[in-house]
């Protein structure tokens, strides 16, 4: 009956002056050590398994080849990373997004293929990625649906969409290299699309960071009522949230085949768990505890670097996974249990 | 001291400030002791250490029921040793049985950890149980079916309950409650105090948390008022009176009620005419510019949908309002805004502010585009603006970047009422503004709320603990069962006639308009 346990909830927990920030620096040594590693843990396990590899793989792992052949093959999967982390700060899962992208790809190679023009594939691509969007946006905020149902089920239709335009074939040929140049070009030797990373990297902590979209975005995910009686849209919010989320999907799907220069039809499931890994480690550093979007590239860095690494080092088949799954669970299960102890507000660690 | 709780010399430290500061106190058996003071004056830090989840500064004992314990507890050694915790939300799980949710703390009477279960049998044992303190619901009955009151007492006849890990049946409890009452209609808070009264007479100790002055008055035995952090007075209730009571507990002595420094004006800001909802009934009224208008009444009179209609968060049936002048009907809670209309709702913690953002955060809730010029959230004039607000509504402590979840109770209402305040509304709706918050806040809100009227804003306020309104309200609407069934005025405004009012309307004249 001890259900005073539940300190979050607590309205006993009216005088726990031990959790303010600005009590931090009263604490003691160890906590504050402590804190700060929680708070930079990912960062710092980052800068570590650089280091690790690079003395393990001297050979291989901090040759400059190595290095921009990760970041070109990561920028992909790292704006899709990104696109996850509006509908996740909004409260809600949009898991259409890796089957949007596959879609798009695959669309796009059709397009491609007929001999558009790149530019005229990539606006055309992106309004099926945003269309995507609002088709979700209109069933989960319009008509109420479970947002991880129904994108569930968007993922199932849009994969089969993916059978009826390729018959199950690869899509390649009339796709030509003033098209595939959108992704590959190098600038300073490095793939492109890292930079478009970055820009879109940048475009979105200025949205999620500096603008009243971003603020009342994670209201709206943090306590929805509360938010629509502070005279905030909510659902403007939401449905913007899932728009994003699908055009930047799309824009994943026309780099994707531009960068293979094909698009297979059954392209995109595997890019899921890696993006949301990539958010949710992204959740336990920079701000801790919320979704955002330097915490998100840092964790599509860990990811990347780690299995990189570990292939370099000979690592079979099966890592990259259980490297995905395993990273995501150990750490949120450090943050929660950091969170426990701060919780706990133990007196004197001297 | 036989019996009960005893502990001497306790004090905890939380970064550099002392929450409890050599506190000695008991809590002895047989005997309710309401345990007061203000929100942060350590009554919460002191009930944490005994339910296990606080270490104190420095090793203690406390003595239960004759049993020496070395602190600090585990929350299970708390358990065996019968220290019992009631909190608000009761723990209770709507969607089991009475029978279902006795057993996560009583467990299931079985011969063997495998069972077998006899439903039978447990329900019997239940009923007995609930029997004794006068609940005769069926214990296969679901909580979620069953009323507030009968909830709360079913909370506490499970707290006292022992599990069969324990030897001796017949032992005793110290039992903590955390304003069992707060959530209740004013008419039925006498079951649960009758409640509270059994498990005394039985040989328990019962240490009540509340902030109601007058329900301490009728039921305490003792009190024990902490002010920061230390005991400031410990001594029988009798010969108490609840000025001298509110005394101890402010400190000092207790400060004027406060007054308006202007009148209401004529001009009429807010009418009202034969406005419907699921629950109300048409309701006609006006409020006029700096006018205050309580609206008294039980828990389903329609007081909150009332509340929630002006501030666009729910829809009207029927019924036509006019704000200065104009048509109002608000769709959503952005259109009352606009139309000038900002409310506090009765939730605070899950509907008025979001406790997981900082303090900043939500006080610009709503009102982040007057920091976004020329493409950016000027965060620096947020703070600035910010730390005027802290300061004009004494919000303690004064961190913009403190998580609001660490607030006290009262510090949380004055961030909310002063987000709606910053948005400079016509119209202000607080409902249940003053509830679950110390003597201290309420008086500060009071405050707050008077000198916005005196400035021309018309505000109404409802509340079902007429005590909150008497001292604040020009004219209190007073609603039954979805009718406006009378207007009190003037002197009339009284906490004893409101609450008769509330509870016997058919007792009075017509209401005169």
């Amino acid at each position: 009956m001890s259900s005073m346990k539940s300190a979050d909830e607590a309205p006993l927990a009216v005088d726990e002056k031990g959790s303010g920030e600005e009590s931090r620096a009263a604490r003691g040594i160890g906590d504050r050590v402590l804190e700060y590693t929680a708070e930079y843990g990912i960062v710092i396990f980052l800068i570590l398994m650089c280091v690790g590899f690079a003395i393990w793989q001297s050979g291989t792992f901090p040759t400059s080849r190595n290095i921009k052949s990760l970041l070109g093959n990561q920028a992909i999967p790292g704006i899709l990373a990104l696109a996850v982390v509006l509908p996740l700060a909004a409260g809600e899962f949009d898991l259409s997004i890796a089957a949007n992208l596959g879609f798009c790809s695959v669309a796009s190679a059709e397009f491609a293929s007929h001999g558009m023009t790149p530019a005229l594939v990539i606006v055309l691509t992106l309004m099926i990625g945003a269309a995507i969007g609002l088709i979700n946006a209109a069933i989960v905020v319009g008509i109420g649906v479970n947002a991880f149902i129904a994108t569930l089920g968007m993922s199932t239709i849009l994969a089969g969409g993916n059978l009826l335009l390729t018959n199950g074939n690869t899509v390649f040929e009339g796709i030509g290299e003033s098209f595939t140049s959108i992704a590959t070009t190098r600038v300073f030797g490095i793939e492109i699309v890292v930079l478009y990373f970055l820009i879109i990297a940048i475009v979105a902590w200025y949205a999620m960071e500096r603008t009243p979209f971003g603020r009342y975005l994670r209201a709206t995910g943090m306590a929805r009522e509360a938010a629509r009686l502070a005279g905030i849209s909510t659902t403007r919010r939401l449905a913007g949230a899932f728009i994003v989320a699908g055009t930047l999907s799309g824009l994943c799907g026309v780099l994707q085949t531009a960068h293979l220069g094909s698009a297979a039809a059954t392209v995109g499931p595997e890019f899921l768990l890696p993006a949301y890994a990539a958010a949710f480690l992204g959740a336990t550093t920079i701000r801790r505890g919320m979704f955002n979007v330097w915490g998100t590239v840092v964790g599509v860095l860990v990811l990347a670097v780690g299995i990189n690494g570990l292939t370099l080092a000979g690592a079979p088949i099966w890592v990259p996974d259980v490297f995905n799954g395993v990273a995501l669970i150990v750490a949120v299960s450090a943050a929660v249990l950091v969170a426990r102890h701060r919780e706990r507000a133990k007196p004197k660690t001297t | 001291m036989p019996g009960g709780l005893t502990v001497e010399g306790l004090s905890k430290t939380f970064a550099g400030q002392r929450a409890l500061d050599d506190v000695s106190t008991s809590f002895p058996a047989g005997e309710i002791t309401a345990l007061l003071g203000h929100n942060g004056s350590g009554k919460s830090t002191l009930i944490k250490i005994f339910a296990g989840f606080y270490e104190p500064d420095e090793a203690r004992t406390v003595t239960v029921f004759d049993r020496e314990l070395s602190l600090p507890l585990s929350p299970r050694q708390a358990h065996e040793a019968g220290l019992r915790f009631m909190h608000q939300d009761l723990a209770l799980v709507d969607d089991l049985t009475i029978a279902d949710n006795f057993a996560f703390v009583d467990h299931f009477r079985t011969r063997t950890e495998l069972g077998p279960i006899s439903k039978r049998r447990e329900h019997r044992r239940v009923a007995e149980v609930l029997a004794t303190f006068g609940v005769g619901e069926d214990p296969g009955r679901r909580v979620g079916e069953l009323d507030t009151t009968t909830k709360t007492i079913i909370g506490m006849a499970r707290a006292v309950q022992d599990s069969r890990t324990s030897r001796d049946d017949t032992r005793h409890h110290v039992l903590f409650l955390d304003e069992p009452t707060a959530a209740l209609p004013q008419d039925e808070v006498e079951r649960v105090l009758e409640v509270m009264r059994a498990i005394r007479d039985r040989g328990g100790a019962v240490v009540l948390v509340s902030h109601r002055i007058d329900e301490v008055m009728r039921i305490a035995d003792r009190v024990v008022v902490l002010r920061d952090g230390r005991v400031v007075a410990e001594r029988k209730r009798a010969g108490l009176d609840p000025d001298g009571l509110v005394e101890l507990i402010v400190g000092g002595s207790a400060a004027d009620e406060g007054r308006r420094a202007k009148a209401p004006e004529d001009e009429v800001t807010l009418s009202v005419r034969g406005l419907r909802g699921p629950r109300l009934r048409g309701i006609d009224f006006e409020v006029r510019r700096g006018e205050i208008v309580g609206i008294a009444g039980l828990v389903g009179c329609g007081r909150s949908e009332l509340a929630r209609i002006l501030a666009g968060a729910q829809r009207a049936e029927a019924g036509t309002c006019t704000l200065a002048g104009e048509p109002f009907e608000p769709k959503t809670p952005s259109d009352a805004l606009r139309a000038g209309v900002s409310y506090v709702p009765q939730d605070r913690r899950g509907a008025g502010c979001i406790t997981a953002m900082s303090l900043q955060e939500n006080l610009s809730l709503g009102l982040l585009n007057r920091f976004f010029t020329g493409g950016w959230l000027n965060l620096r004039e947020e703070r600035r603006s910010t730390r005027d607000a802290i300061k004009e509504f004494g919000i303690r402590p004064p961190d913009p970047r403190r998580l609001v979840a660490y607030f006290s109770g009262g510090n949380q209402q004055k961030a909310v009422v002063s987000r709606a305040v910053r948005r400079d509304p016509t119209l202000l709706v607080l409902d249940e503004p003053m509830q679950g918050i110390d003597i201290g806040a309420k008086r500060e809100i009071a405050q707050i709320v008077r000198n916005l009227a005196d400035e021309g804003v018309s505000v109404v306020v409802g509340s079902t603990d007429a005590a909150d309104l008497v001292g604040l309200c020009e004219r209190v609407l007073v609603l039954n069962r979805g009718e406006l069934v009378a207007i009190a005025k003037g002197v009339e405004v009284a906490e004893e006639r409101l609450t008769l009012l509330a509870a016997n309307p058919d007792s009075e004249e017509e209401p005169d308009q």
